[in-house]
């Protein structure tokens, strides 16, 4: 009966237009809800933004298109800290073989390596706390910015990776493409996927080593990565 | 991203102030329609597809046609629509994939065939009678239970029950 009313109460929610109550549903319970809103998408004209709505958005994305910020602000790192830090140590892991660990196996760590890519591990490093679980959804990965190590954290339908935002070809800081959901550099256009690996496209058509993989954990609810 | 064989014409430079606001009108419609069928409500669809286009339109390149940036959008909104879905409901992203994970983008009419109006009719179309009629009084007319049950000449409890079957098995049609 608890399981139906939360239920109800969502449908009852969207059959007012308005914003429908949060909570943990089932499998089933989502298919329900989400035909629920395609049934109410399918009133004709229904579905038609509202021109008070399109004005406003407009609005802000002009705002926003002039004054372009980044996604996130992260503490400030100095050009030659970034430099002298993530990338020499990114190129001794990758060149020298120092510190290149699998990552698969080690208890209580998240990450998926693909094969062939290298773990960054610093010799003398300790675990940094850098975000919680919920700051990193599905599709949309987390700059971190931890000591030695520049990274993103990715969330793979629940298990979490972390990777170096250092591209394998010189050392630029890689950006997010929310849309292709892949990693770009912004120096040559190399292109990697959100597990690491390169990915090959009509604008960079080298195949470049996969970014490094970051030693990542989950302590109660928080990420850590291992970094100097 | 490859670019499209098709000879679709080229959209103006993002970036250059006439262009994005161009992008802009042209698109917000049918990404407002897209997120509108798998939300259901209009805060939460204004919501999400404000933050694709503050997502999506500053990355948007210079001379990408319009299938190209319809693409890029549709994909930028199931990212948003699928992290409003596991954020709020822990419901598994694989649910939006119903229609839209295609490695190549539908050109815009096969978007706009997909609105709404046209999952809802090949959904009912699927049911028994009286599992549509009450999901179409329900959904698309809006009617409360009660009067539901008035008209369907059943009580408010078989109402109730009747419309729960109902989205059940239209849910298994749409995700059939």
């Amino acid at each position: 009966m608890r399981r139906r009313s939360r239920v109800d109460a969502f449908l009852e929610a969207i059959l007012k237009d308005r914003r429908p109550p949060r909570f943990p549903a089932e499998p089933d319970e989502a298919r329900d809800m989400l035909t629920a809103a395609a049934l109410r998408a399918g009133r004709p004209g229904a579905d038609a933004p509202r021109p008070e709505f399109v004005d406003s958005l407009e609005r802000r994305l002009r705002a926003e298109m002039q004054a372009p910020s980044p996604v996130h602000p992260a503490a400030p790192v100095s050009r030659r800290r970034l430099l002298g830090g993530a990338a020499a140590a990114v190129a001794a892991a990758v060149g020298a073989g120092v510190g290149i660990d699998r990552m698969l196996g080690q208890r209580g760590e998240t990450g998926l390596a693909p094969q062939g890519q290298a773990g960054l591990v610093p010799a003398t490093g300790s675990w940094m706390d850098v975000a919680a679980i919920a700051d990193v959804p599905v599709g949309r990965p987390l700059r971190f910015s931890a000591g030695a190590i520049e990274g993103y954290l990715v969330n793979h339908g629940g298990s979490f990776q972390a990777i170096s935002a250092i591209c394998t070809h010189l050392p630029c800081t890689l950006r997010h493409d929310s849309g292709a959901q892949q990693l770009e550099c912004p120096c040559h256009g190399a292109t990697f996927g959100l597990d690491g690996t390169s990915v090959q496209t009509a604008g960079y058509p080298y195949s470049l080593p996969p970014l490094p993989t970051v030693r990542s954990r989950v302590v109660d609810g928080r990420l850590q990565v291992f970094s100097a | 991203m490859d670019t499209s064989p098709s000879a679709s014409p080229e959209l103006h430079v993002v970036g250059d102030s006439a262009g994005w606001e161009e992008v802009y009108r042209e698109h917000v419609g049918p990404v407002y329609r897209y997120v509108y069928a798998r939300t259901g409500n209009r805060a939460d669809a204004e919501d999400i597809a404000a933050q694709v286009f503050l997502r999506a339109l500053p990355r948007l390149r210079l001379h990408a046609s319009i299938g190209e940036i319809r693409s890029y959008l549709m994909t930028t909104a199931r990212s948003v629509l699928a992290e409003h879905w596991t954020l709020h409901y822990g419901a598994d992203v694989g649910l939006l994939d119903e229609d839209v994970a295609q490695p190549e983008p539908p050109p815009a009419e096969r978007q706009d065939a997909d609105s709404g109006v046209r999952r809802t009719a090949r959904v009912l179309g699927a049911l028994p009678d009286h599992y549509r009629r009450i999901l179409e009084l329900r959904f698309l007319r809006g009617y409360s239970v009660r009067e539901t049950a008035r008209e369907m000449g059943i009580t408010v409890t078989n109402a109730k029950v009747m419309q729960h079957r109902a989205l059940r098995r239209a849910a298994q049609e749409d995700f059939a």
